[in-house]
């Protein structure tokens, strides 16, 4: 059953610039997939789009069936590319927010990821660096049983132990009944999580789409590789 | 899910509005105290304890000044934080619908300003009371009207309309300019326009304090024979228009909200 369907979305920042153009993507439950492309091609438009937080100007999202709203955001876990929260709010409280808004969220999980991180409670945002910051919210993100997660850019800007935590951590609390989509330009350090790809064109359509294994078998080359020589060409 | 988003506006302000309530109470009593002496030029007052009591008075006076700042203009500032700065990443998605985001904010922001009006209220008594004492305090008890209690009910839905609109403009003109200002322009352009409103409902307070004071009757404004069934009449047409104006500002900024985030 598909997880995700976008049928002629468009969706336009300025009048006549769409950045979302008559837009079709049909994604299957249980996989990880990359969103990618250059930057300006709308993978955080869509993300936006499907979470909620962005209306289209045009075209339907369904999420495992439901069209985008109430209902489809408690089965949609986004991590956007910022931090989010009131600095002045301490872990625990954040907690018990997530706690008290989605049924699916796993405090359990959460307090063994924080331990993991050696990252106290009790501590509030403001405290915290950028870095740490950013793990607080993937972990708040993962610790939910989401039949959708949806990662902005969650290794942009982070060091390369800090990358292999985070991917590990994303792997690691996924469900075979879930299905992941990351945007990223770190396609290399990415692509050994992918199941699927899709690349997005700068016109708001679909470039290529496949399977990450296909692109290593049949054409020989990593996902990277693949990404750079699509895109040689395109701007 | 309207009672979870409620739970979480209230928790956010509610422990620093009953602390600055209580300070304000406190300096109510301290300006009640002050004023006798602070506001007699005459030369029967001591000069140094003239100018203790003068400077005492103008505290108290910032004091209540600023809890009633805080009181009107907190749930404003958080629907526009929650909503348009990067805190509507996490509120607009939550598994919530736009209606019981907008009737959250709505019943916070009534709480909050009608409690903060009632405790601004009764510092202005307390400080009468103890400038004046009850003598400030009378006036004729109206004659009994079976219209009355129509007449009541109207005004109260004409008061009630009002105040509610007041919030929903508020929230309106909020998300209506930061469609196309920066954050700071947008603060400085709601507070200047809120301002205005503000300015109105202090009026009416201190109009209905005084006239309690002074011993107005409220029965003398209206002329005999008034309270009838063409009042009535004019007032419901009064409600109809009030409550069609709320309805539609309650609309209006629902349409703001289902266009969803707006940030750079």
């Amino acid at each position: 059953m598909s997880i995700l369907e976008c049928k002629g979305l468009k969706k336009a920042y300025k009048k006549g610039k769409y950045v979302l153009d008559d837009f079709n993507l049909n994604i299957e439950g249980g996989k990880i997939v990359g969103l990618l492309g250059p930057n300006g091609c709308g993978k955080s438009t869509l993300m936006k789009l499907i979470s909620g937080l962005l209306v289209p100007d045009g075209g339907e999202i369904l999420v495992a069936g439901e069209p985008v709203g109430d209902k489809s955001k408690a089965l949609v876990s986004f991590l956007p590319e910022r931090t989010y929260f009131n600095s002045q709010q301490k872990i625990s409280e954040l907690l018990d927010f997530f706690a008290d808004f989605y049924e699916d969220f796993d405090l359990e999980r959460a307090n063994n990821l924080l331990k993991i991180l050696d990252i106290d409670k009790t501590a509030r945002l403001k405290t915290l660096s950028k870095g740490t910051k950013e793990k607080v919210q993937l972990i708040l993100v993962m610790s939910r049983r989401a039949r959708l997660y949806l990662l902005d850019e969650p290794i942009a800007g982070v060091d390369p132990a800090a990358r292999e935590y985070i991917l590990g951590t994303i792997v690691d609390n996924y469900s075979d009944d879930s299905t992941i989509i990351i945007t990223t330009h770190l396609i290399s350090d990415v692509e050994q999580v992918l199941d699927d790809y899709v690349f997005l064109s700068g016109d708001g359509k679909i470039l290529e789409e496949g399977s990450v294994e296909d692109v290593r078998d049949k054409m020989g080359m990593s996902l990277d590789e693949r990404f750079k020589e699509v895109f040689r060409y395109v701007r | 899910m309207l009672g979870k988003l409620l739970k979480y506006d209230i928790r956010s302000f509610y422990k620093l509005w009953i602390i600055t309530a209580i300070t304000s109470l406190f300096f109510s009593v301290v300006g009640g105290l002050c004023s006798p002496y602070a506001l007699d030029y005459s030369s029967s007052v001591d000069q140094t304890i003239h100018t203790v009591t003068l400077i005492g008075y103008i505290i108290s006076t910032l004091c209540i000044a600023g809890f009633f700042a805080l009181g009107f203009i907190v749930p404003y500032y958080r629907f526009y934080y929650n909503y348009y700065t990067d805190e509507g990443y996490l509120t607009f998605t939550l598994p919530a619908t736009k209606h019981q985001h907008l009737l959250s904010k709505l019943i916070f922001a009534l709480i909050f300003n009608l409690s903060t009006a009632l405790v601004l209220a009764l510092d202005i008594i307390v400080i009468n009371l103890l400038s004046h004492g009850f003598d400030g305090f009378g006036g004729d008890v109206a004659e009994f009207n079976p219209w009355s209690i129509v007449y009541g009910a109207q005004v109260l839905i004409i008061v009630a309309s009002v105040i509610v609109s007041g919030v929903l403009l508020s929230f309106f003109l909020i998300s209506f300019c930061s469609k196309f200002s920066k954050k700071i322009q947008t603060l400085i352009g709601f507070f200047l326009i809120y301002g205005l409103f503000m300015i109105f409902i202090i009026l009416v307070f201190f109009i209905i304090g005084i006239g309690a004071m002074d011993g107005i009757s409220w029965s003398d404004l209206i002329p005999d024979g008034a309270m009838n069934l063409v009042t009535a009449l004019l007032l419901l047409s009064v409600d109809g228009a009030c409550v069609t104006v709320t309805a539609l500002l309650y609309l209006a900024e629902y349409r703001m909200l289902d266009k969803g985030l707006n940030l750079a």
